[in-house]
């Protein structure tokens, strides 16, 4: 069984270059990309449930702070997975986003890296 | 038939009395004056902490009042002691609303309670309900009047003392007319009491309590006073070293105290909620981790955060069963947060441990901003709560030496940068 990947990142490029390569190297993964917090609520209100969702922070209108405060107010989506996904390297927002998420992963990154700590995260919450 | 259980029974009892007092008077009045008696029992019988009268409820009459099963537990003694002082109390209370028929209807209601044996368990306890018939005609006519407008007049006089110490004659008046006409909207009777807005010709404000109050029911003159003197102490920036309640009795003076006592009016049940703030202390701390949380990500995102950091102390720290996030909430922020009041009867080391623990765990992952952190916290939540935090065990210089060990050399922070 295939594990549902939500990739919530304004920056087109990279969405194509996350699913490409994650579904390329671990044919378990499938990505989906939304390039917006309004669209990946969209997509949710569908009721599609991923098993993960992959977010970045720096995303103008809504930000991917509020992005996560959104979900975790949700019973139907509390318990998704998020993984934060920023260029900011500012020890603030790394340590604060720490807190409440299931991981923090810095761009760059390399795939292989990203790879792995996806499943990780994916393992630790569904075995 | 089943024997009755001791929360069957004095919900019996209860129902009773507040459908014969409600009848004289008002249900939701009845259910005020049981709450009132019901609380001056409870130093002397712990276990009545188990029957909870709802005040938001209070015009729901008997819906307002529950009683836990764990009465059950009560020896049968000291259980048929409590129901004798409290109809003692409740019929002491009524006064002029208790009279002959009241406590004939009221026996005759007991009676009903078949396991409840009335000549047997209450009589051998002291209460005799007959004997109380006879005795409220005599004493009616023994009864001397009391005088409770004495007593409200220099129970105002000794609040607005207390309010001149730190506010100007005029703003004190104006003060203390604003407290009492708060108070009035739940006790309409102390629109009796009279404050002149200007001084008299020698100087003094005229304070009078007028003749028409001692015609007040006790319980009520009692209720109003404590709420008046709470509201008071509660609400005026307090910053004496006295607490502001010791002050006020050294003020109204050992005389004026004993009618105060004599009315019911326990002062004793006041001090907790005006010197204990706990509940303020610990909000004022998350509110202000959530306020520099924010600034570098939202506010929803700064409460999930807190809620995070909570769920994962819940486990070590059992008092965090009184602070309670909304989930459903949490883009309202700071709103999404209650904090019970029951944490001021916490022993304030825990409180104390617990705030370091939510502080280490918030800046935990910063890094060398940690240092930063802590520092924008100190001066964010000011040095009135510092001292308040200090006094209770949350001293936050362990945790800047922690992080001072940590660093060679304390970094420069320029906007979101940081430079060695």
């Amino acid at each position: 069984m295939k594990r549902k990947i939500l990739l919530v990142d304004d920056n087109l490029d990279l969405g194509y270059i996350v699913k490409n390569g994650l579904e390329k190297i671990d044919d378990k993964l499938e990505v989906i990309s939304v390039n917006s917090g309004k669209e990946c609520f969209r997509f949710l209100d569908e009721g599609n449930v991923p098993d993960l969702i992959l977010l970045d922070i720096m995303m103008p209108e809504m930000n991917g702070w509020d992005v996560f405060a959104r979900l975790k107010e949700k019973t139907k989506w509390r318990d998704i997975p998020i993984v934060f996904l920023t260029a900011k390297t500012d020890s603030y927002s790394k340590g604060f986003g720490k807190i409440p998420s299931e991981d923090y992963i810095e761009k760059p990154f390399e795939i292989n890296e990203l790879k792995q700590r996806l499943n990780n995260v994916l393992k630790r919450k569904y075995g | 038939m089943d024997k009755l259980s001791n929360s069957e029974i004095i919900q019996k009892v209860i129902t009773a009395l507040i459908g014969k007092i409600g009848r004289r008077t008002s249900e939701s009045y009845a259910v005020v004056i049981f709450d009132t008696v019901i609380n001056g029992l409870i130093p002397r019988y712990d276990f009545l902490k188990y029957i909870k009268i709802e005040n938001s409820l209070y015009s729901e009459g008997i819906n307002a009042v529950s009683v836990s099963s764990k009465i059950d537990d009560i020896s049968n003694s000291e259980f048929y002691y409590a129901i004798k002082d409290l109809v003692e109390m409740i019929v002491k209370n009524l006064e002029k609303n208790a009279d002959f028929f009241f406590i004939k209807e009221f026996k005759e209601s007991l009676s009903d309670i078949k396991e409840l044996n009335l000549n047997i368990d209450l009589k051998e306890k002291g209460l005799d309900l007959s004997l109380m018939q006879f005795k409220y005609i005599v004493d009616k006519k023994l009864k001397s009047k009391v005088n409770y407008s004495e007593v409200i007049e220099n129970v105002i006089r000794t609040l607005s003392v207390l309010i001149n110490q730190i506010l100007p004659e005029q703003e004190t008046i104006d003060t203390i007319i604003n407290f009492i006409k708060k108070q009035e909207l739940e006790f309409p009777f102390l629109r009796y009491v009279k404050i002149s807005k200007t001084p008299n010709q020698q100087g003094f404000y005229n304070i009078d309590a007028l003749e028409e109050l001692n015609d007040t029911p006790s319980v009520l003159i009692s209720k109003s006073l404590l709420n008046l003197i709470e509201d008071v102490g509660k609400n005026i920036e307090w910053k004496k070293d006295k607490e502001f309640i010791d002050a006020f009795k050294d003020e109204l003076g050992d005389d004026y105290l004993l009618k105060l006592k004599n009315l019911g009016v326990n002062l004793d049940k006041l001090k907790p909620s005006i010197k204990k703030e706990y509940e303020k202390i610990l909000m004022k701390v998350l509110e202000t981790i959530i306020s520099l949380v924010d600034k570098e990500t939202s506010k929803g995102f700064s409460i999930v955060m807190i809620d995070s950091i909570l769920d994962k102390l819940r486990n070590e720290f059992d008092i965090l069963k009184y602070v309670k996030i909304d989930k459903s909430r949490f883009s309202q922020g700071v709103d999404a947060i209650r904090i019970s009041d029951e944490i001021n009867n916490v022993e304030p080391y825990k409180l104390g441990k617990l705030i370091k623990e939510i502080i280490n765990t918030a800046q935990e992952g910063l890094e060398d901003n940690a240092y930063f952190f802590i520092e924008d916290f100190k001066e964010q939540i000011g040095k009135e709560y510092l001292d308040k935090m200090d006094e209770i065990g949350a001293n936050l210089h362990l945790l800047e030496m922690k992080f001072a060990k940590k660093q060679r050399r304390r970094p420069v922070r320029i906007g979101n940068d940081l430079f060695s």
